[in-house]
């Protein structure tokens, strides 16, 4: 199959005449829905409500049970560098630096309701997306300098390439508050390119409905995801030239493109699509990019890359196989491993080292998961104490962090955990398995470096909940209000969670000084005058 | 309004009638207030519209240039005394107007004399309404603003910035002022030489040396939102040598900490509304109680910069305090409000251990000895008035610091003014009772046998004076006062000053371009 492609190049926002949209904007707090990119170690998948695919697309095939659903815990994710933390406060138009260690706290007004926080590589700057005034802050990281460049109206997710020189700004139907838009002409598919160097907006048309953007590893490229088309621009020449190709042969009703692989040198990206048994490989080295099929097995729920970056790995829930491609040549066969024939598994996180894969699956609403081991090939089936909400590995590798949904599957009612949220560790050496009732839903999970502690946060619960990997030993931390995001600190074994206040309130804690340190009122520092 | 004339006054007015074609002049002779200054104390005559120093030598006027003095406030090394007047000028300029009584257009200017030895050494304009002075750690600047909470009438001329502070420095006469927002509450001073004046919903900092604000941190975000101060301190950590402002606020739990040297704020919850602190510079630590709650919290300063569960730490106590009054290294925490509370307690800050006194009847005032070996509470009825004797009378408890016992003494009226003072071996309580002719000194370690030193006349308060000695104002409508030498009890007593210049007729006393041309 060969699909057309097309380029464009575009104009300076200042020197073109540009339609302009109207829109207004949902309250809500955009998920962060950005995915580990090909030769980065960890998913891929599509974040969002598996039904949201339910007889949509013209599907080769559909086993009725939907999405794999990959969740993002980090919703409103801070931003870190090696020195710096930044924190978008959408209700107070500012963003916050911590500082790192002396955890100095200094507060930057940006545009409004800045949605998320992005910093370079190099650390030397900080971008938000401001959701209520249709602009991204560009923030120097040492002086807290602030620059805004306006971009279009109706755009709700922003995504920049790690040297921090170009953002990309798209409307994503499936996120929160995606749907919303009012007035004029709406349009769901035009994006903004933001030179972040030189200030300057860029606007072009991408496929419809993108839902996520990725970068090469030098960022001279980035690929805007969409069903119909993978959009490439190429930055190398100083401003954005755009290119689209098609990726589904029905334009109208295009199966949705839930996973992308894009090659870090930009020479091709690998798309899976939901209920095609097949995957899209396209090729951008040629001049006109080409699109072909790749072989896989029937309904595949999940793409993942191996941390070293050499293998991808799909599942095949439908016919109950794992397909192992090499990505120095994405076309040359894959080798095909069977899955156990009485298990529905849909999803696959590989442990850091890529010695062990665990399988699971999201929408089979069954309690198991299964420990693949990598050298034997041997699939080891666990029960659980609940079905799968998602699941995580400690840094180490070493243990299994299962999060179970509230919802029931197949557990009796008698169970513990029957109607409640629940947590399960699982000691990958000898299957161990802990279970813990939870008191609401996690909402953010992060781990130390040293891969000895973890750390959750549940919904609307005032408390920091530790997780020790080594002993199993549950241990909770009241905060001084209800959390709102949680994270690390680069280099250290120390986690922070920002709460709701007011006037700003983050909290840190060292698992080495067993002390949670707390500040808040830093959003009126910006107000103070000297 | 007008004050009460007393007798004594009516007579002597009545038999000045015929030097006065008209005189409407009310009001006591003399004001118990004084001031006591190195050089003498200074007392206002306000029927005479006079300002008078008396002291060994006897008793000089002060020539306030026709200003009629109101308010008089001791600097803190007893130098300077600043006398808070005002000058009524004729806006009539027809030559035959001699006397405020004969002009139709009469305005009134408020001045702010700095007095020294008798002299008026500078004289600044201020706004009438500015009714609170505090000064400067040093006394060098004096710092005035109007604290709604000081009570009295405002006046107003014209329209006012009832936000505005005025500093003034002492030595010269310097004046500069800043406008620090609504309802300036407090003001404090930092070592780096700053005013640092709290307001509603801000915190305000000026720079001592050139009077410029260099500091305007909001206490919120939200412009409808009002946030009152209720009290603030500084606390200085050795450790780090930063200085953090402490600051409470009317109707919160939150305490407000500004670090002044990075400008950062962070906010803790106390856990209760505070209704006091008190600041421990020996150990660092700072201490809040709570009418409404059972319980101390003391803050650690050096953990000010991000809180963590030990910076605060609860004390419980048995009955809720709403003061605490430092001493070093401990906090004495009372109850002043409450009727039925009668617990006192000593809690040392090094250790956290808490002694509990109970002291006989509710308490109205707590004093504790410079050396800290002794605390003196005056206790009043109970509210109930009590079937016990002693329930329904005023008194003093001694507590006993080092050994923690405690001692109750029932008075035979209520106590109008008591003083702590000590000597190389004793310390000592002096009471004057309402209505006594006597001035007890209690020796604190037995205070069942108190030495009694006879008064000339019935005091009406006591107060220390800068060189060590007590200043005792008595119930004497021609004016008395009485200097205590604590060392000896001997009593060197001063009286009838208050008819200085009393049948004189103040003129008009000059216009405002006399006073232009003197302030330029």
């Amino acid at each position: 199959m060969k699909r057309h492609s097309s380029t464009f190049t575009l104009l300076p926002i200042g020197l073109s005449a540009l339609m302009i949209g109207c829109s207004d904007y949902g309250s809500s707090k955009s998920m962060d829905e950005s995915s580990e990119g090909y030769y980065g170690y960890g998913d891929t998948g599509y974040y969002g409500a598996p039904e949201d695919n339910m007889g949509e697309a013209d599907s080769d095939f559909d086993d009725g049970l939907g999405s794999e659903t990959e969740s993002d815990f980090m919703s409103l994710r801070p931003a870190t560098t090696n020195a710096y933390v930044f924190v978008a406060n959408p209700d107070r138009n500012t963003v916050t630096r911590i500082s790192v260690p002396s955890l100095a706290v200094l507060t930057a007004e940006v545009g409004v309701e800045p949605s998320f926080v992005e910093t370079s590589a190099d650390y030397s700057r900080a971008v938000t997306f401001n959701k209520g005034s249709n602009s991204v802050s560009i923030i120097d990281a040492d002086s807290l300098d602030v620059s805004e460049v306006e971009i279009r109206t109706n755009l709700n997710q922003m995504k920049m390439s790690a040297q921090g020189t170009w953002a990309v700004c798209y409307h994503d139907v499936g996120a929160e508050g995606g749907g919303a838009s009012s007035g004029g002409a709406i349009s769901f598919n035009a994006i903004s390119i933001v030179d972040l160097e030189n200030q300057e907006h860029f606007e072009a048309m991408a496929g419809a409905y993108p839902h996520d953007v990725q970068f090469t590893e030098d960022g001279l490229m980035a690929v805007v995801i969409s069903d119909d088309y993978l959009s490439a621009i190429d930055f190398s020449s100083g401003e954005p030239v755009l290119r689209r190709i098609a990726i589904a042969d029905d334009l109208v009703n295009p199966p949705r493109a839930e996973e992308v692989l894009l090659d870090p040198q930009g020479r091709y990206a690998i798309v899976r699509q939901y209920g095609v048994n097949e995957l899209v490989l396209v090729d951008f080295e040629s001049e006109v990019a080409s699109v072909s099929m790749i072989e896989v097995g029937e309904n595949p729920t999940d793409m993942d890359v191996s941390p070293d970056g050499t293998e991808a790995i799909v599942v095949a829930r439908g016919s109950k196989e794992l397909w192992v491609y090499d990505l120095a040549d994405p076309s040359l066969p894959p080798s095909v491993l069977p899955l156990p024939e009485e298990e529905v598994f849909g999803s696959l996180i590989l442990s850091p080292d890529s010695s062990q894969g665990l399988l699971y699956s999201t929408a089979s609403e069954e309690s198991t998961m299964g420990v693949w081991t990598r050298d034997a090939d041997d699939i080891v089936v666990r029960g659980l104490v609940k079905p799968v909400s998602n699941i995580g590995v400690s840094p180490t590798g070493e243990t299994a962090v299962v999060f179970h949904p509230r919802e029931n599957g197949d557990v009796e009612s008698t169970s513990q955990f029957y109607n409640h949220f629940a947590l399960s560790l699982v000691d990958l050496s000898d299957y161990f398995t802990s279970a813990y009732q939870l008191a609401a839903e996690p909402e953010s999970f992060a781990s130390t470096p040293d891969g000895n502690i973890g750390f959750y946060t549940m919904k609307d619960q005032p408390f920091l909940e530790l997780l020790d990997y080594r002993t199993f030993v549950p241990s909770e931390i009241r905060l001084p209000s209800n959390p709102v995001h949680l994270g690390t600190l680069p280099e250290t074994n120390t986690a922070f969670v920002s709460q709701e206040h007011g006037l700003g309130r983050i909290s840190f804690f060292n698992t080495d000084e067993a002390e949670l340190q707390t500040i808040t009122g830093f959003e009126l520092n910006a107000a103070i005058e000297q | 309004m007008r004050k009460p004339l007393s007798i004594l006054t009516a007579l002597t007015l009545l038999s000045a009638c015929e030097t006065f074609q008209y005189d409407d002049r009310s009001g006591e002779l003399w004001d118990t207030n004084v001031a006591s200054a190195n050089d003498g104390i200074y007392i206002n005559l306000p029927f005479a519209d006079e300002l008078i120093r008396v002291n060994a030598t006897g008793i000089s006027v002060v020539d306030l240039d026709g200003a009629i003095p109101n308010r008089l406030v001791e600097s803190p090394d007893g130098s300077q005394v600043l006398v808070f007047a005002n000058w009524q000028e004729c806006k009539d300029d027809d030559s035959d107007i001699m006397y405020p009584e004969e002009c139709d257009d009469l305005v009134s200017n408020s001045v702010l004399s700095i007095v020294s030895d008798a002299a008026v050494t500078s004289e600044v304009e201020i706004p009438s309404h500015l009714n609170t002075v505090s000064f400067s750690n040093d006394g060098a600047i004096a710092v005035a603003y109007l604290d709604y909470d000081a009570g009295g009438d405002i006046q107003v001329e014209g329209f006012a910035d009832l936000g505005e502070v005025a500093f003034i420095r002492v030595s010269d006469g310097a004046k500069g002022s800043a406008s620090v927002g609504f309802s300036p509450k407090q003001v404090l001073f930092s070592p780096d030489n700053q005013a640092v004046v709290m307001s509603q919903s801000q915190v305000v900092a000026v720079d001592l040396e050139t009077f410029e604000r260099t500091l305007e941190a909001p206490l919120t975000l939200d412009a409808d939102q009002a946030i009152n101060p209720s009290n603030a301190e500084l606390a200085y950590d050795p450790e780090s040598g930063v200085t953090n402002l402490l600051l409470t606020v009317q109707g919160s739990s939150d305490l407000y900490m500004l670090n002044l040297e990075s400008k950062y704020w962070n906010i803790g919850d106390l856990g209760a509304i505070a209704t006091d602190i008190g600041v421990d510079d020996v150990t660092a630590q700072s201490v809040f109680v709570f009418s409404g709650s059972s319980k101390a919290v003391v803050l650690d300063h050096g953990e000010l910069a991000t809180l963590n569960a030990s910076s605060l730490q609860d004390i419980d106590l048995e009955e809720p305090s709403n003061k605490a009054l430092m001493g070093a290294g401990f906090a004495m925490l009372y109850n002043d409000a409450s009727g039925a509370v009668h617990d006192v307690y000593k809690l040392d800050l090094a250790t956290r251990e808490l002694t509990e006194y109970v002291v006989s009847n509710p308490v109205s005032e707590l004093m504790v000895t410079d050396s800290g070996s002794y605390a003196v509470a005056v206790v009043r009825p109970e509210n109930s008035g009590g079937s016990d004797y002693q329930d329904s009378r005023y008194g003093l408890s001694i507590l006993d610091l080092s050994s923690d016992e405690s001692i109750s003494l029932v008075a035979e009226s209520e106590p109008i003014g008591v003083a702590l003072v000590e000597d190389e071996s004793n310390s000592y309580a002096l009471a004057l009772l309402s209505g006594s002719d006597t001035l007890l000194q209690v020796n604190l370690a037995s205070p069942n046998s108190p030495a009694e030193v006879d008064l000339p006349a019935p005091p009406v308060s006591i107060a220390a004076m800068p060189d060590g000695n007590f200043v005792i104002t008595h119930n004497q409508s021609l004016g008395m006062v009485s200097i205590l030498d604590p060392a000896t009890l001997e009593l060197q007593t001063m009286s009838n000053f208050a008819v200085t210049n009393l049948f004189e007729q103040k003129e008009l006393p000059r216009t405002e371009g006399e006073q232009n041309e003197e302030a330029e």
